[in-house]
């Protein structure tokens, strides 16, 4: 069952289109990364999804129902954003008070954990953390609402390394016992790669790639060599990039080729490159 | 627990900053204003007023910018719905309003029994705004506070719809009515006639009918306002 289900959803602001026509489906209990570059349209299309903006066109349902001012939709949504803005005089364990009142799911064991392995400090007011701990209040709060619906719009602004391992570790981990829908938008891909099952390209307001992340994983490949037997290996599939140095040839392609790879090497691309020269699409080869 | 007690509880939160801010101001009011009167010993009693009581109303008008534009933008990311923040809002500026409504009759009674805070000073029990009856003196100090609330809820919901450009429009735009009515005033030489009209009705009509007017006004405005707000 599909926890979003948009069709032809188009947004509109002032002389500009941040959205034309997406249409995309995000399944119930999965990890989903919705990925793309900056202004691809992927904080309008969750924020939308989230209530807090409305669409110009399109249908857009959550849970099977309209998010607009939909309180038996919204209950079930956590929406976590990078600039995520607290209230003046709200300390840590004020914000995680607000949060259990407002999440249904809440646990605050879970939060407490979290507050431990982040090292938040609880009676700090909140303006006075670093860039990188109030990103890690957002991942609490996001975590632990165990919202059927959770979105992260680059939850880790300022976080270090570690903090980072931290979250893609306890987000599996809970996951594993407690199955919901994530909608994790980034752009260190690499990092996430492993976590998402499932992946949505935007590019210029409109969905460039949309499949399950397994296959996206073997799907694309690099292939090279000696420029002829590169060109003739991959001749007849679509390539997403080409560089020739010297006599020889690196050609990306969007699928391996049904022949014998005779000559030539073939290594399956990473998500990020394959990410990369998607959305570079309109860029020479 | 429903979507309007949710908001609620989430706006009660840091309930000092909600509810309790003009209340400080008016302890410390009193009590300023109480030593100033113990110490100038030779002030008649007839001069011992003062309009301290202003501080009370005024100190409250951080409350709902606070609310709308920063606690509100928290709310909808743990998706509280507009509507629901609404709901609650109107709530709190009704309880905000009952309790000043309550809280300064008691207390206005209480200046009445201890001679003016034992100094013969009068903070709350101005002549213009006395009323013999408990429930009139209620809507006296209440409705006010529901005016003070509901127009400074306006004014950060045009701020959260609009942004700084709104606000800037809707100031100008106040003061083009305000100098276009003091025109019209002048010129039909009824500016007089508009005093002497409120001059002669009776003070609770003055103090709480008219003022209730205003409270619909912002308010219908302010809760238009907020269901086209963004965060």
């Amino acid at each position: 069952m599909s926890a979003v289900l948009v069709k032809d959803l188009t947004m509109r602001y002032r002389g500009h289109t941040a959205l034309h026509g997406v249409g995309l489906e995000f399944q119930e209990n999965t990890i989903h990364g919705l990925l793309g570059r900056n202004g691809a349209g992927k904080t309008t299309l969750m924020r939308i999804l989230t209530g807090q903006e409305f669409e110009t066109s399109g249908r857009v349902e959550v849970f099977g129902q309209a998010p607009r001012e939909n309180e038996a939709v919204l209950r079930k949504v956590c929406f976590i954003r990078e600039s995520l803005k607290y209230p003046n005089y709200y300390k840590l364990r004020e914000a995680l008070a607000a949060a259990s009142i407002a999440c249904d799911g809440w646990d605050a064991a879970f939060a407490a954990r979290l507050v431990r392995d982040f090292q938040l400090p609880a009676n700090r007011q909140l303006k006075k953390l670093s860039r990188g701990q109030l990103s890690a209040v957002g991942i609490v709060i996001g975590l632990a609402s165990r919202a059927p619906l959770t979105l992260f719009d680059e939850p880790y602004l300022g976080l270090d390394a570690v903090a980072r391992q931290i979250f893609y570790d306890r987000l599996l981990e809970d996951f594993a016992e407690h199955p919901r829908t994530v909608v994790l938008s980034t752009h260190l891909i690499d990092e996430v790669a492993d976590l998402i099952e499932h992946v949505v390209l935007v590019d210029g307001g409109r969905v460039v790639l949309d499949a399950d992340a397994d296959e996206l994983r073997g799907r694309a490949v690099s292939v090279s060599g000696p420029a002829e037997a590169v060109a003739a290996y991959a001749d007849g599939v679509p390539s997403l990039h080409r560089s020739a140095l010297g006599g020889r040839l690196r050609v990306a392609l969007a699928h391996r080729p049904d022949g014998p790879a005779d000559g030539v090497s073939v290594e399956p691309l990473s998500l990020q490159e394959l990410i990369v020269l998607t959305t570079n699409q309109g860029d020479p080869k | 627990m429903s979507p309007t007690e949710k908001a609620l509880r989430i706006q009660a939160l840091k309930a000092k900053h909600t509810f309790a801010i003009q209340w400080y101001s008016l302890v410390i009011a009193i009590g300023l204003v109480a030593v100033t009167f113990a110490v100038a010993k030779d002030v008649p009693y007839q001069h011992r007023t003062t309009g301290a009581l202003s501080a009370f109303y005024l100190s409250s008008v951080g409350t709902q910018p606070w609310l709308i534009n920063q606690v509100f933008p928290f709310a909808m990311a743990l998706s509280v719905s507009r509507n629901a923040f609404v709901r609650a809002t109107m709530l709190i500026i009704a309880v905000e309003a009952l309790v000043a409504g309550v809280g300064l009759t008691v207390l206005s009674r209480l200046e009445s029994a201890t001679h003016g805070w034992f100094v013969h000073m009068r903070l709350l029990n101005m002549p213009y705004i006395h009323q013999d009856n408990a429930f009139t003196q209620f809507l006296v100090y209440g409705v006010p506070m529901a005016v003070v609330s509901t127009m400074m809820a306006f004014i950060a919901a045009v701020f959260r719809a609009f942004g700084q450009i709104g606000l800037w429009v809707f100031a100008v735009g106040l003061a083009v009515v305000a100098v276009a009515i003091i025109m019209v005033l002048t010129l039909t030489h009824s500016a007089d006639g508009i005093l002497h009209f409120f001059g002669s009705q009776p003070m609770l009509a003055d103090l709480a009918l008219y003022p209730l007017a205003l409270v619909v006004l912002f308010g219908t405005g302010w809760a238009l306002l907020m269901k086209r707000a963004r965060v």
